[in-house]
């Protein structure tokens, strides 16, 4: 017990090291950005990294497995315009969530599926899949997705509105639900481990007993769910629905993992420390918004940031073949 | 290649069905006047096909997912600078181009070989950064081209590809080429051969780079102006053509003209779509599509050579 | 005794029952040849990694017999391979020595069926005793181990599975010579002690002659010959390698001339 303890606590050091990263960057946010502490400010913080979170949730679990997901941002657009054209048909709130989330989740268990069974990396088949899943919404909706946003929605992520005695929207504990969640998933179940076990050494795994086909399956079915929940609270923001939505979350989810801490190479890392990278991300672009550094400046930003991370964590070697 | 490898001829037919069927509908596009303007429209897709190729040919993982936006990058520099600022003539925007073009590469072939980054992540990175770059520099697209740089997309449209096939030929020709292809086959056997992995690993994304320079003035000619979300969608289409036309994804296997040939492919559908006037997003799902069934053709074939 | 595992030819048009071979539990099977010669992948048949053409692997419960045919059944039917490379086939580098233990066997509790860490953590230090683990902490890397070490978590992992057949795939391989007279003690301990069938892949024939109660000898991608105890002698091991032993002896004697 003493040294799995001490394993854990070695384990959280460094996730120590990125919790006080957060309060720095907040702190130094504070200095140079006039409003940046405001209670307002900090809220709007917390909700638009529980959107990045969720999303960003899915790819981690991808990315221990080896794997890494491109379908997230055609994923979210897809799940965005239709729970759009469901609502506006009246379907009632629980069915839309659930229908687009199945198949968000369905598109993403064909990703896993196809990239494990015929040994496809799934970089090129997530973009593949991805593709096609966006534009056929697209072309359903005749690019002008129609239909509504439903009250209740709105108040999930509205900055204006409560959870309980929180002052925070009710995104934000979904958020904190799902990363606890899928933390003790990634921990405490047989299968959480038996990712850590493919990514580690997919030979070995196999020979450990765990079944490749099924975890890739499921994983990437996990992020497809994921990518689709957060493709239904974004239409909560905007009220409007657009299937290239999604676009800024390619980038966002793979640097919210890397910034956690978590190497692309797999067989590690934690949700736990995305949900950290992601709101050290948000902290970041938030401060540079406030520094008016346009848009693409921050994703020109983000690209040199990301290089640097990895280049400092992907120490590591990887020995399997990507391609 | 004496033998014609599975995958080429799956190509080749397909290639054989889409221009068959586009001669039949639209004959009026290959009649010998029209020829020029269509390899002009053509010319961008398979260039950036080509500049896609050498990284993947140098295995271990290889690809260039910035190679897109780095056209695009290169579009609105040469249109806001070279052309704008500059007023350049010919050669010398035709110089910085390339050599600008060769410089991004190599600053992706860096990150891979110096910094150890993977080489999806470091292209990763670098597209964001191309892509972002491009629409600070020109956040609307706008500007137009002089008349030299237009001939180039109809008198001169055969200029670009004869100029990127002679380059590549005289490659050929040096040991590096075999090189190139042992370092896909396998990093440790051609090191241990006396190869030296990094610098043509190096080498090969700046090649790539260089190539890119070229696909930009092309690409230039055609829209005749500069537009800096016209990279984006152009990586998909890449790596689509170089898979669809045979290069391995794997590494080591293929070359220029397998990239050529899928580039073409990819244009045929293009025409295909847009002639019986389908949705751009109908023409979206067929690329996926597309992408997908060559990567899985890749695959199959690969396994069955391995077996 | 009767037999536990038996292998039996797949077309037995030419024999009376094709059965080739039969072994107890509690007994030590070798398996011995020039390198490349099927006797890796007559080991990989039995855990059902590798079907054959030839042979079938049959494991007795009860009074059936049951043939095994895919490496999950092996298992659940508690035929537990450990692979020959541990580095490739073995090690899981980015996970600590406790879960590369109990990656086959975890212990669960609650209704949420949910890892017990504590009771997976006693039983590696079980295991760490019996076996004389060096190890610093649970939660290291497995890369810290020596290996010898390593091949023994790899071992103490197949014994948390509850094998009733357990397969080794050159175990001793690259490991110091004090250590692989523990292996050979172990294994011993294993059969005798624990009742264990263990089948023992070796290019080491000094350990097959002090271990094994049968030597499978193979030639050419099959089976070659049967020594058993009595008549198991360097002399005759190595005329086996080489072709030079004509026929077939099962356990009980009989010839499959």
């Amino acid at each position: 017990m003493a040294e799995v303890m001490r394993g854990t606590i070695r384990r959280w050091g460094s996730s120590l090291a990125i919790v006080g990263l957060v309060v720095a960057l907040f702190a130094v946010g504070g200095v140079v950005v006039d409003g940046f502490a405001s209670e307002r400010s900090l809220r709007s913080i917390l909700v638009l990294a529980a959107v990045v979170g969720v999303a960003s949730a899915g790819q981690t679990l991808v990315v221990i497995i080896g794997g890494i997901d491109l379908s997230i941002p055609f994923l979210i657009g897809f799940a965005n315009v239709t729970a759009a054209q469901l609502f506006g048909a009246e379907w009632p709130w629980p069915m839309v969530v659930l229908t687009t989330t199945v198949m968000t989740g369905t598109i993403g268990a064909l990703n896993g599926w196809l990239s494990c069974r015929f040994r496809l990396h799934p970089l090129i088949v997530t973009l593949a899949v991805g593709t096609i899943a966006q534009g056929a919404v697209l072309w359903w909706t005749s690019g002008f997705p129609s239909g509504s946003v439903p009250r209740e929605l709105t108040a999930v992520v509205s900055l204006g509105s409560a959870t309980g005695p929180l002052p925070v929207p009710p995104i934000v504990p979904l958020w904190l639900a799902i990363t606890t969640c899928l933390a003790v998933f990634e921990r405490w179940t047989v299968l959480g481990r038996h990712l850590f076990a493919l990514g580690s050494n997919p030979v070995a795994a196999e020979l450990a007993l765990v079944r490749p086909q099924r975890v890739w399956s499921i994983t990437f079915g996990l992020s497809g769910i994921l990518a689709g929940t957060t493709g239904v609270l974004l239409l909560g923001f905007t009220g409007q629905s657009s299937g290239t939505i999604g676009s800024p979350y390619l980038f966002q989810t793979i640097a919210a993992v890397v910034v956690g801490g978590t190497p692309l190479s797999g067989g590690q890392g934690t949700v736990a420390r995305t949900a950290l990278g992601s709101i050290l991300l948000v902290e970041l672009s938030t401060m540079l918004v406030g520094l008016r550094l346009p848009s693409p400046g921050l994703q020109v930003v983000f690209g040199l940031v990301l290089a640097a991370l990895v280049a400092v964590y992907g120490r590591q070697k990887h020995t399997r073949e990507l391609l | 290649m004496s033998r014609v490898d599975p995958q080429l001829r799956l190509s080749l037919a397909l290639l054989a069905t889409l221009a068959a069927v586009n001669l039949v509908a639209n004959p009026a596009r290959f009649a010998p006047e029209q020829l020029l303007t269509s390899l002009g429209l053509a010319a961008p897709v398979i260039l950036v096909a080509m500049a896609a190729t050498p990284s993947i040919l140098s295995g271990s993982g290889g690809i260039d997912v910035s190679i897109g936006p780095m056209v695009g990058l290169l579009n609105v520099v040469i249109v806001r600078y070279g052309v704008g600022v500059l007023d350049a003539p010919p050669w010398l925007a035709v110089l910085l181009c390339v050599a600008s073009g060769t410089a991004l590469g190599l600053a992706n072939g860096l990150l891979v070989v110096l910094a150890r980054l993977q080489p999806i992540v470091a292209t990763l990175s670098s597209y964001l950064v191309f892509a972002g770059l491009s629409v600070l520099i020109m956040p609307e697209p706008g500007g137009s081209v002089p008349r030299w740089m237009a001939a180039l997309a109809k008198e001169f449209s055969w200029l670009p590809l004869a100029g990127v096939a002679l380059a590549w030929s005289a490659f050929r020709w040096t040991p590096s080429h075999r090189d190139l292809l042992a370092i896909g086959g396998s990093d440790r056997a051609a090191y241990t051969a006396g190869v030296p992995v990094d610098v043509i690993r190096c080498a090969a994304y700046a090649m790539g780079g260089f190539i890119a320079g070229i696909a930009a003035l092309a690409m230039t000619a055609l829209i005749g102006s500069g537009d800096p979300n016209i990279g984006a969608p152009l990586t998909l289409k890449a790596i689509a053509a170089a898979a669809l036309g045979g290069v391995s994804l794997a590494g080591g296997r293929g070359g220029l003209m397998n990239a050529g040939i899928g580039g073409l492919i990819v244009f045929l559908i293009d025409l295909t779509l847009t002639g019986v006037k389908a949705s751009v997003f109908a023409l979206q799902v067929a690329l996926g599509v597309l992408l997908l069934g060559a990567v899985m053709s890749n695959a199959f074939l690969a396994q069955r050579r391995s077996a | 005794m009767t037999a536990l595992l038996r292998i039996r030819l797949r077309d037995t048009s030419a024999y009376h029952d094709g059965i080739v071979f039969a072994a107890d539990e509690g007994s030590i099977v070798g398996l011995a040849g020039l390198e490349g010669h099927g006797q890796r992948e007559f080991l990989r048949m039995i855990c059902g990694l590798q079907p054959s053409d030839e042979y079938v692997a049959e494991l007795r419960e009860g009074d059936e017999w049951h043939a095994i045919e895919s490496y999950g059944a092996a298992a659940a039917r508690r035929v537990i391979y450990v692979p020959g490379d541990r580095k490739t086939e073995g090690i899981l580098p980015t996970l600590s020595i406790l879960d590369n233990f109990a990656i086959l066997s975890y212990p669960r509790r609650g209704r949420a069926r949910l890892i017990d860490w504590r009771r997976a953590e006693a039983a590696l230090h079980q295991y760490v005793k019996w076996l004389h683990i060096r190890l610093a902490k649970a939660s290291d890397l497995p890369t810290s181990l020596s290996g010898g070490s390593q091949q023994k978590l790899l071992l103490a992992r197949a014994l948390a599975a509850q094998p009733r057949v357990l397969l080794l795939d050159d175990p001793t391989r690259g490991v110091d010579h004090p250590t692989k007279l523990e292996f050979q003690r172990l294994i011993t301990e294993l059969a005798r002690g624990e009742g264990l069938l263990v089948l023992l892949l070796s290019t080491e024939l000094e350990e097959l002659l002090a271990t094994c109660d049968h030597c499978l000898i193979f030639r050419n991608g099959r089976l070659s010959a049967a020594l058993d105890r009595s008549s198991l002698s360097l002399d005759l091991m190595v005329a086996g390698m080489f072709g030079q032993l004509e026929q077939v002896r099962d356990v009980t004697g009989r010839s499959s001339a």
